[in-house]
Protein backbone atom coordinates (compact mmCIF):
# COMPACT_ATOMS: atom_id res chain seq x y z
CA UNK A 1 0.00 0.00 0.00
CA UNK A 2 3.07 2.44 0.80
CA UNK A 3 4.88 1.37 -2.29
CA UNK A 4 1.36 2.19 -4.37
CA UNK A 5 1.19 5.31 -2.48
CA UNK A 6 4.62 6.54 -2.76
CA UNK A 7 4.95 5.71 -6.52
CA UNK A 8 1.59 7.70 -6.83
CA UNK A 9 2.88 10.44 -5.16
CA UNK A 10 5.97 10.08 -7.40
CA UNK A 11 4.62 10.24 -10.45
CA UNK A 12 2.59 13.43 -9.38
CA UNK A 13 5.19 15.36 -8.23
CA UNK A 14 7.12 14.79 -11.60
CA UNK A 15 4.11 15.85 -13.55
CA UNK A 16 3.01 18.37 -11.91
CA UNK A 17 7.27 19.62 -12.18
CA UNK A 18 7.02 18.64 -15.91
CA UNK A 19 4.25 21.97 -15.97
CA UNK A 20 6.54 24.20 -13.56
CA UNK A 21 9.29 23.64 -16.06
CA UNK A 22 6.87 24.87 -18.99
CA UNK A 23 7.08 28.68 -16.90
CA UNK A 24 11.10 28.63 -18.49
CA UNK A 25 12.27 30.42 -21.62
CA UNK A 26 11.39 28.18 -24.57
CA UNK A 27 15.53 28.37 -25.19
CA UNK A 28 16.26 27.21 -21.81
CA UNK A 29 13.21 24.62 -21.53
CA UNK A 30 14.91 22.86 -24.42
CA UNK A 31 18.24 22.95 -23.72
CA UNK A 32 18.23 21.68 -20.13
CA UNK A 33 13.92 20.87 -19.59
CA UNK A 34 14.55 17.13 -19.81
CA UNK A 35 17.61 17.31 -17.57
CA UNK A 36 15.88 19.13 -14.99
CA UNK A 37 13.09 16.91 -14.77
CA UNK A 38 15.41 13.74 -14.54
CA UNK A 39 16.97 15.26 -11.80
CA UNK A 40 13.85 16.43 -10.30
CA UNK A 41 12.73 12.90 -10.25
CA UNK A 42 16.06 11.41 -9.32
CA UNK A 43 16.08 13.18 -6.23
CA UNK A 44 12.77 12.52 -5.83
CA UNK A 45 13.23 8.79 -5.85
CA UNK A 46 16.56 8.97 -3.48
CA UNK A 47 14.18 10.85 -1.00
CA UNK A 48 11.69 8.93 -0.47
CA UNK A 49 13.75 5.64 -0.29
CA UNK A 50 16.28 6.70 2.07
CA UNK A 51 13.39 8.78 4.38
CA UNK A 52 10.21 8.08 3.45
CA UNK A 53 7.25 9.84 1.81
CA UNK A 54 7.49 12.66 4.61
CA UNK A 55 10.95 14.09 3.20
CA UNK A 56 8.98 14.73 -0.14
CA UNK A 57 6.84 17.75 1.15
CA UNK A 58 9.82 19.55 2.23
CA UNK A 59 11.52 18.39 -0.40
CA UNK A 60 9.02 20.03 -3.40
CA UNK A 61 8.80 23.08 -1.21
CA UNK A 62 12.49 23.68 -1.80
CA UNK A 63 12.35 22.84 -5.24
CA UNK A 64 9.40 24.68 -5.73
CA UNK A 65 11.00 27.93 -4.31
CA UNK A 66 14.32 27.47 -6.48
CA UNK A 67 12.08 27.20 -9.05
CA UNK A 68 10.25 30.39 -8.48
CA UNK A 69 13.74 32.38 -8.08
CA UNK A 70 15.25 30.42 -10.99
CA UNK A 71 12.32 31.12 -13.72
CA UNK A 72 12.17 34.76 -12.82
CA UNK A 73 15.98 34.77 -13.03
CA UNK A 74 16.15 33.38 -16.44
CA UNK A 75 13.47 35.67 -17.99
CA UNK A 76 15.06 38.40 -16.66
CA UNK A 77 17.93 37.62 -18.74
CA UNK A 78 15.80 36.99 -22.21
CA UNK A 79 14.04 40.44 -22.30
CA UNK A 80 17.51 42.51 -21.59
CA UNK A 81 18.92 41.01 -24.78
CA UNK A 82 15.94 41.79 -26.83
CA UNK A 83 15.27 45.20 -25.86
CA UNK A 84 19.09 46.04 -26.69
CA UNK A 85 18.86 44.78 -30.39
CA UNK A 86 15.52 46.52 -30.99
CA UNK A 87 16.66 49.41 -29.58
CA UNK A 88 19.65 49.49 -31.71
CA UNK A 89 17.62 48.39 -34.59
CA UNK A 90 15.18 50.87 -34.22
CA UNK A 91 17.54 53.75 -33.87
CA UNK A 92 19.66 52.60 -36.92
CA UNK A 93 16.54 53.22 -38.83
CA UNK A 94 15.87 56.46 -37.35
CA UNK A 95 19.53 57.54 -38.19
CA UNK A 96 18.94 56.24 -42.00
CA UNK A 97 15.66 58.07 -42.18
CA UNK A 98 16.67 61.35 -41.19
CA UNK A 99 20.40 61.22 -43.21
CA UNK A 100 19.99 58.24 -46.06
CA UNK A 101 20.04 61.85 -48.15
CA UNK A 102 23.19 63.65 -47.24
CA UNK A 103 22.69 66.55 -49.74
CA UNK A 104 19.50 66.92 -48.00
CA UNK A 105 19.11 70.15 -45.98
CA UNK A 106 18.67 69.07 -42.01
CA UNK A 107 17.72 70.61 -39.35
CA UNK A 108 18.84 70.86 -35.92
CA UNK A 109 16.52 68.41 -34.38
CA UNK A 110 18.02 65.70 -37.22
CA UNK A 111 21.40 66.43 -35.36
CA UNK A 112 19.72 66.36 -32.13
CA UNK A 113 18.30 62.73 -32.86
CA UNK A 114 21.50 61.80 -34.53
CA UNK A 115 23.46 62.76 -31.35
CA UNK A 116 20.62 60.90 -28.85
CA UNK A 117 20.99 58.24 -31.08
CA UNK A 118 25.24 58.15 -30.37
CA UNK A 119 24.85 58.45 -26.79
CA UNK A 120 22.71 55.99 -26.60
CA UNK A 121 24.82 52.96 -29.00
CA UNK A 122 27.66 54.45 -26.26
CA UNK A 123 25.78 53.86 -23.17
CA UNK A 124 24.74 50.20 -24.41
CA UNK A 125 28.63 49.69 -25.62
CA UNK A 126 29.70 50.62 -22.04
CA UNK A 127 27.08 48.74 -20.33
CA UNK A 128 28.51 45.59 -22.12
CA UNK A 129 31.61 46.22 -21.25
CA UNK A 130 31.17 47.20 -17.71
CA UNK A 131 28.72 44.05 -17.30
CA UNK A 132 29.49 41.97 -14.63
CA UNK A 133 30.71 38.43 -15.45
CA UNK A 134 27.19 36.25 -15.43
CA UNK A 135 29.04 33.66 -12.77
CA UNK A 136 30.25 36.47 -10.70
CA UNK A 137 28.54 36.77 -7.17
CA UNK A 138 26.20 39.51 -7.81
CA UNK A 139 24.65 37.92 -10.49
CA UNK A 140 23.74 34.69 -8.72
CA UNK B 1 25.31 36.48 -25.72
CA UNK B 2 28.12 35.76 -27.10
CA UNK B 3 30.44 33.01 -25.57
CA UNK B 4 33.59 34.07 -23.57
CA UNK B 5 36.71 32.22 -23.90
CA UNK B 6 38.67 33.58 -21.39
CA UNK B 7 36.85 34.50 -17.82
CA UNK B 8 39.08 36.90 -15.18
CA UNK B 9 39.87 34.43 -12.45
CA UNK B 10 40.24 37.38 -10.17
CA UNK B 11 36.97 37.53 -10.34
CA UNK B 12 35.03 35.98 -7.18
CA UNK B 13 32.77 33.44 -7.81
CA UNK B 14 29.29 33.19 -6.59
CA UNK B 15 28.71 30.21 -3.96
CA UNK B 16 26.99 27.97 -6.39
CA UNK B 17 29.21 28.35 -9.27
CA UNK B 18 32.00 27.42 -6.66
CA UNK B 19 30.38 24.19 -5.33
CA UNK B 20 29.68 23.39 -9.07
CA UNK B 21 33.21 23.72 -9.95
CA UNK B 22 34.43 22.12 -7.02
CA UNK B 23 32.33 19.29 -7.74
CA UNK B 24 33.30 19.24 -10.97
CA UNK B 25 37.27 19.40 -9.90
CA UNK B 26 37.48 15.73 -9.48
CA UNK B 27 36.20 14.61 -12.72
CA UNK B 28 33.12 14.78 -15.52
CA UNK B 29 29.70 14.26 -13.55
CA UNK B 30 25.69 14.55 -14.95
CA UNK B 31 23.86 17.30 -13.01
CA UNK B 32 22.28 15.13 -10.22
CA UNK B 33 25.42 13.93 -9.46
CA UNK B 34 26.34 17.30 -8.88
CA UNK B 35 23.76 18.27 -6.86
CA UNK B 36 24.52 15.29 -4.53
CA UNK B 37 28.09 16.13 -4.12
CA UNK B 38 27.52 19.96 -3.17
CA UNK B 39 25.11 19.00 -0.36
CA UNK B 40 27.68 16.09 0.85
CA UNK B 41 30.64 19.12 0.65
CA UNK B 42 28.52 21.44 2.36
CA UNK B 43 27.35 18.47 4.82
CA UNK B 44 23.94 19.27 3.48
CA UNK B 45 23.91 23.20 3.95
CA UNK B 46 23.75 23.85 0.58
CA UNK B 47 21.21 22.08 -2.01
CA UNK B 48 21.24 23.32 -5.41
CA UNK B 49 17.45 22.61 -7.08
CA UNK B 50 17.34 21.41 -10.55
CA UNK B 51 16.43 25.53 -11.97
CA UNK B 52 19.45 26.93 -9.94
CA UNK B 53 22.05 24.28 -11.25
CA UNK B 54 21.01 24.45 -14.92
CA UNK B 55 20.87 27.88 -14.81
CA UNK B 56 24.40 28.70 -13.56
CA UNK B 57 25.42 25.52 -15.94
CA UNK B 58 24.09 27.52 -18.41
CA UNK B 59 25.95 30.78 -17.88
CA UNK B 60 29.07 28.47 -16.92
CA UNK B 61 28.59 27.10 -20.37
CA UNK B 62 29.05 30.44 -21.86
CA UNK B 63 31.51 31.41 -19.93
CA UNK B 64 33.83 29.05 -20.89
CA UNK B 65 34.21 27.47 -17.29
CA UNK B 66 32.49 23.98 -18.11
CA UNK B 67 32.19 21.92 -21.35
CA UNK B 68 29.91 18.95 -21.79
CA UNK B 69 31.83 15.67 -22.16
CA UNK B 70 31.48 13.79 -25.38
CA UNK B 71 32.86 10.42 -23.42
CA UNK B 72 30.19 8.51 -20.89
CA UNK B 73 31.05 6.21 -18.53
CA UNK B 74 29.80 2.13 -18.67
CA UNK B 75 26.76 2.03 -20.31
CA UNK B 76 25.47 -0.25 -18.03
CA UNK B 77 25.93 2.38 -14.76
CA UNK B 78 24.64 5.38 -16.98
CA UNK B 79 21.19 6.77 -18.11
CA UNK B 80 21.75 7.65 -21.88
CA UNK B 81 19.42 10.77 -21.31
CA UNK B 82 22.40 12.04 -19.00
CA UNK B 83 24.43 15.10 -20.34
CA UNK B 84 27.85 15.05 -18.43
CA UNK B 85 29.84 18.19 -18.03
CA UNK B 86 33.48 18.87 -17.11
CA UNK B 87 35.41 21.61 -15.44
CA UNK B 88 37.40 23.47 -18.40
CA UNK B 89 41.03 24.86 -17.30
CA UNK B 90 39.51 28.23 -17.26
CA UNK B 91 37.15 26.83 -14.50
CA UNK B 92 39.81 25.24 -12.61
CA UNK B 93 42.01 28.32 -12.46
CA UNK B 94 38.78 30.14 -11.35
CA UNK B 95 37.99 27.50 -8.61
CA UNK B 96 41.72 27.65 -7.74
CA UNK B 97 41.64 31.84 -7.32
CA UNK B 98 38.30 31.64 -5.08
CA UNK B 99 39.60 29.04 -2.96
CA UNK B 100 42.57 30.92 -2.17
CA UNK B 101 40.31 33.46 -1.39
CA UNK B 102 38.37 32.08 0.74
CA UNK B 103 41.71 30.71 2.44
CA UNK B 104 42.61 34.19 3.24
CA UNK B 105 39.30 35.02 4.32
CA UNK B 106 39.43 32.54 6.95
CA UNK B 107 43.08 33.34 7.72
CA UNK B 108 41.89 36.85 8.37
CA UNK B 109 38.78 35.89 10.89
CA UNK B 110 40.83 33.84 12.37
CA UNK B 111 43.64 36.52 13.43
CA UNK B 112 40.32 38.41 14.47
CA UNK B 113 39.37 35.46 16.76
CA UNK B 114 36.03 35.46 14.79
CA UNK B 115 36.76 31.36 14.58
CA UNK B 116 36.70 28.76 17.13
CA UNK B 117 39.83 27.08 17.93
CA UNK B 118 38.45 23.50 16.17
CA UNK B 119 39.88 25.41 12.88
CA UNK B 120 43.34 26.02 11.16
CA UNK B 121 44.06 28.48 9.12
CA UNK B 122 43.56 26.17 6.06
CA UNK B 123 40.00 25.78 7.57
CA UNK B 124 39.91 22.28 8.35
CA UNK B 125 38.98 20.78 11.02
CA UNK B 126 41.35 19.72 13.83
Amino acid sequence: MAGLAQSFLLRFMGRTYALMILAYPRAFRREFGREMRLAFSSEALELSRRTGLRSLFPFFLRVSSDWFVSVWKEHCDMPKRLITVVTILLLLAVDWLTFHDLFEPHTVRDYLTLAASLLVFLYIGLDILRRPDPTAARSD
Amino acid sequence: MAKRSHVDSEQPLSPAVFHILMALATGERHGYDIMREIALDTLGAMRLGPGTLYGCLKRMLDAGLVKECDERPDRELDDERRRYYRATDSGLRAVRAEANRLEAAVAAAQAKKLLGRRFNVAGAKR
